[in-house]
């Protein structure tokens, strides 16, 4: 095994893991903390990968701002623990620990991805990667040539999130509660 | 990819150096726990109620719309990057659009009293 | 990897690191003193020469102090936000070049511990991370001081990330790079950034005060209301290790303000490159850094929120496009 194969095991690892403890804790603020090591490991595949930029964008937005929000949506809610789970029958089905249901699901749906994977694997150019290649450039060249319009688009896209946002949050009369 | 690797072993070992002293030091480290001390600090008083009360929406919204202009400066990076190198006239059109369909969003935010602190 | 290049960067690490551990020690001393002096008094004199010791002194009693612990706080997530945000604080220096690459012997020895090509945006992405040991560490606390400065530093931090993001793209604009060394070098073909960028330059120096928590921007610690805030609970080294990082962020930050705007390692009226004119600079930053603490009373929590949102951002938009007008104009040619 080569170095980048152990990094990738490592990352890998990493983020299966904490993607299913962010399913299985029964603490929401650990389910949050999972969830960023989840995005943080995603975000090493990425510099692994070599697209450098593209990691810095997760980190920074994923792991960085959805996170924020996360969090701050945490600590506006009421922050109970989930109950631990049903007994019997229906806990061995169901409960995202250890139940069947879940497993099957999980599995099923790896192997969905697995065979989409290989059925669409030939026409992949598997060519070694070209020495250090300056992504940011690339991108830039790519979202200010051949994409101007959906770049554009893009910023009316933010301008809805926007306002969508300040609508559901904002309560009438200007008050805020 | 392997400067990636000399962040991940400089962190660790810069980590594992404090971490390493307090272990180290544990033994001159005394230890009585007391009800008391092990509450919470309320200046003095006996702490009261749940310390995890629920906050103001406020930060809620501030935090949207963080996240919508984090999404919009990613976005500007690129451009930083080749604005020096690119046909000018065209790249300052593009970027000038963008930037005044957000600042419209930011108005709005603003008309909405959403940046005003409550 | 082999062993060899291995060991390389080991040997660089750990020197990387006491130096950081040394200047984390007696830049705190400076503080003191420099605040002392600044309000008649003489600051630590009395452990060590000029109370030279005094970080000694101050470390020791860290670690002796008891590791108390909340009974009613959240045992994984208290333990692990202190160790988090020294982390995020450390990966994010790992990649600042304190200076152009060295020749010793034929040997070239390059001044930072990594230089990818998108540095930059490297350190901002791991330094937004940084919300989260303060954020965690404060719920985690289970104390409703912590969790009210908590809260307020995470929405302090996050709005002035915003303007920090704009100062620091009007720099790259001119840089036309990711790449910190190529920045300076740029900035050593032209003139210095902060010549035409100079709202930039304010704008990122207000938001590095704001982004480190510090006064006039300490409202997440505001000892009049908040005790400790985000902090309250903790003590001994779990304590010492958000101060730690606290000051690490300074060095990046300040490092950032120099490299970025103020000509990195180039020398003034074409002096030649030397990392002692990074150090400087470094250092002329760090003391604003306690000059501002000392002469700013704390702003109120809705005031500082709106010169955020309403006065930085707005700036900083604007600034950005004075700079590609400024561009465009072939002023940087």
């Amino acid at each position: 095994m080569n170095g980048p194969m152990v990094a990738f095991a490592c990352l890998a690892g990493l983020t299966l893991y904490s993607a299913w403890r962010v399913a299985t804790a029964p603490q929401v603020t650990h389910a949050a903390l999972f969830l960023a090591a989840t995005f943080a490991g995603v975000a090493g595949l990425f510099f692994l990968l070599q697209a450098d930029f593209l990691a810095a964008v997760q980190l920074l937005l994923y792991a960085g701002a959805v996170m924020t929000v996360v969090i701050f949506a945490i600590m506006l809610s009421e922050m109970r623990e989930v109950e631990s789970d049903a007994r019997g029958w229906r806990s061995l089905l169901l409960s995202p620990r250890l139940g069947i249901v879940p497993l099957v699901g999980g599995v099923g749906l790896a192997a969905i991805l697995l065979s989409a994977y290989h059925r669409a694997a030939p026409s992949w150019p598997l060519s070694p990667l070209p020495a250090a290649p300056d992504s940011t450039r690339f991108i830039a060249h790519a979202l200010f040539h051949a994409y101007a319009l959906p770049f554009e688009v893009a910023s009316v896209l933010l301008l809805a999130a926007m306002i969508g946002a300040i609508i559901l949050t904002r309560t009438e009369g200007g008050a805020k509660g | 990819m392997e400067k990636y690797l000399d962040i991940v072993i400089f962190t660790v070992a810069g980590a594992l150096f404090p971490l390493l002293t307090v272990v180290g030091t544990a033994i001159i480290r005394r230890r009585y726990p007391d009800p008391v001390k092990q509450g919470a600090y309320e200046s003095g008083e006996i702490p009261f109620g749940d310390a995890r009360v629920r906050f103001h929406i406020s930060y809620y919204i501030f935090a949207l719309a963080f996240l919508v202009f984090d999404v919009e400066s990613i976005f500007l990076y690129p451009w930083a990057v080749v604005y020096l190198h690119l046909s000018r006239g065209l790249a300052f059109g593009e970027i000038l659009v963008f930037v005044a369909i957000l600042l419209a969003g930011w108005l709005y935010a603003w008309k909405k009293k959403v940046l005003t602190w409550m | 990897m082999n062993g060899m290049s291995l060991g390389y960067v080991l040997v660089r690490s750990v020197i990387l690191i006491v130096l950081l551990m040394s200047a984390f020690a007696y830049f705190m001393v400076m503080e003191r003193k420099v605040i002392g002096y600044f309000q008649l008094r003489w600051g630590p004199v009395r452990v060590g020469p000029w109370g030279l010791l005094q970080p000694l002194a101050d470390a020791l009693k860290m670690l002796a102090k008891e590791d108390a612990q909340p009974l009613a706080a959240d045992g994984l997530v208290f333990h692990v936000a202190p160790a988090l945000t020294l982390f995020v604080a450390l990966a994010a220096f790992a990649v600042i070049p304190l200076g152009p690459a060295l020749h010793i012997g034929g040997f070239l020895l390059p001044l930072s511990i990594a230089n990818p090509s998108t540095g930059l945006l490297f350190v901002l992405a791991v330094a937004s991370l940084g919300v989260y040991g303060i954020s965690l560490g404060g719920w985690a606390s289970q104390s409703k001081y912590a969790l009210l400065g908590s809260l307020r530093a995470s929405a302090q931090m996050v709005s002035y990330e915003l303007a920090l993001g704009m100062a620091v793209i009007s720099a790259v604009v001119l840089g036309g790079s990711l790449s910190l060394p190529r920045l300076v070098a740029q900035q050593s073909l032209h003139t210095w950034a902060f010549i035409p960028d100079i709202l930039g330059f304010v704008i990122f120096v207000i938001c590095s005060v704001a982004e480190t928590n510090r006064a006039p921007f300490d409202l997440a610690e505001a000892e009049g209301e908040l005790v400790a805030g985000f902090h309250t609970e903790y003590s001994g080294f779990r304590f010492a290790s958000f101060v730690m990082a606290e000051y690490i962020n300074m060095f990046t930050l300040s490092a950032l303000g120099a490299l970025l705007f103020l000509g990195g390692w180039n020398g003034p009226f074409g002096l030649g490159p030397s990392v002692w004119w990074l150090l400087t600079k470094m250092a002329l930053y760090l003391f604003l850094f306690i000059w501002i603490r000392v002469t700013f009373p704390r702003i109120r929590y809705d005031r500082l929120m709106q010169f955020g949102w309403k006065v930085l951002v707005p700036i900083g938009f604007l600034n950005l496009i004075w700079i590609s007008v400024f561009v465009v104009g072939g002023g940087w040619r």
